[in-house]
């Protein structure tokens, strides 16, 4: 598996794509620039060069974004890993974004200044949406060879694969199509951990939170839930209540 | 001897419709955000539900029991348009007197 559906995956799955580090309470002058470097309606397949182009200005308006020392609240990542992400909902309106410098710090919300991935703000995705991501590992210098890399969410892996990665492609960027690579649509907050290993690089590790925005309980995963407990509780009520019978 | 009422308790309907109620449970608490995908807290909510209806099933109020109570039912059953008895427009098997009725034929091959 090429080192690029590693960052795919991760991206779509909305954890792993954006687990790096970065900085929380920032200047909003600072930010501004920050969020000029997100497209405001969805961009479409950008290519690699691109991508690049914008990392390379936000990680320069990040460098005068002001620090924090806020490594907590669930999402952290470590490793020479870095990029971005953006979230779009399917009329192409901007949801979230999510950017990572590369170094040590937890993501920061490009939207809010404050830390993103965490349980308080997770990414949010639309599942009838896309995600637009650039990730690098690392951002100088051969990429990660012969790496084998995982994603897990609620102690389950859900995805996994590994690559010889021979040319030492160290970048990725492209966009997930949520509403066609999620046939059934939900709304749900999910913690999820990602991990790649290579024989050259240290590891990338992080973790973080994202939530799937649907239509709640009126997608079909929430109708069957109302079904299921509507007739759970009547079965409970009536079907599973002790009665009295004649005995002589 | 007089009737008397017992409890009859379902503790296996209970845990069955608990197991039902508590996906369904799980499933809309997870779809409104109220609690994260996990599988340990879907696992709970899960169980909560299994115990809920146990429980339900073993002290919940008893219904009250169907029918009368076996001692009444020692009466004989009042006589139904089912009952042997020769219809209206039948002819009627009138026994002569100093006749012996004839005797029963076994009509059957075995």
């Amino acid at each position: 598996m090429r080192y690029g559906r590693w960052v795919a995956a991760s991206a779509a799955l909305a954890a792993g794509g954006l687990l790096f580090g970065g900085p929380a309470a920032a200047q909003d002058q600072d930010l501004d620039e920050l969020r000029e470097q997100v497209p405001e309606g969805e961009p479409g397949e950008l290519d690699l060069d691109e991508a690049d182009l914008i990392y390379q200005a936000m990680v320069e308006a990040y460098g005068r974004v002001a620090q924090t020392s806020d490594f907590g609240d669930g999402s952290a990542l470590t490793g020479p890993c870095g990029g971005w992400a953006f979230s779009y909902d399917q009329d192409g309106a901007l949801i979230d974004a999510a950017f990572d410098a590369g170094d040590e710090g937890p993501p920061i919300d490009v939207i809010d200044g404050g830390q993103a991935f965490t349980s308080s703000n997770p990414f949010e995705v639309d599942t009838r949406g896309v995600v637009a991501y650039y990730g690098s590992a690392p951002q100088s210098g051969d990429g990660p060879r012969n790496h084998t890399w995982e994603v897990v969410t609620g102690g389950i892996s859900i995805d996994s694969g590994g690559d010889p990665n021979e040319d030492g492609n160290n970048r990725n960027a492209g966009l997930v199509d949520l509403d066609e690579d999620l046939p059934v649509k939900f709304t749900a907050k999910v913690e999820v951990e990602g991990t790649m290993q290579s024989e050259n690089l240290a590891a990338c590790e992080g973790q973080g939170h994202v939530k799937f925005t649907g239509n709640g309980l009126t997608d079909p995963v929430g109708l069957a839930a109302l079904a299921l407990l509507g007739g759970g509780f009547f079965g409970i009520l009536f079907n599973a209540r002790p009665a009295m019978t004649w005995k002589e | 001897m007089s009737a008397t009422t017992v409890k009859q308790t379902h503790p296996i309907r209970g845990v069955l419709w608990g197991l039902m109620f508590g996906i369904g449970l799980a499933v809309v608490l997870v779809v409104t955000t109220v609690i994260k995908l996990d599988l340990v807290t879907v696992i709970v909510v899960v169980v909560i539900g299994m115990v809920l209806g146990v429980l339900w099933g073993l002290f919940g109020p008893a219904k009250a029991p169907k029918g009368e109570p076996p001692a009444d039912r020692t009466s004989p059953p009042e006589a139904s348009r089912f009952d042997d008895r020769p219809a209206p427009d039948m002819p009627q098997v009138v026994e002569a007197p100093g006749v012996d009725p004839p005797a029963p034929t076994d009509d059957t091959d075995d």
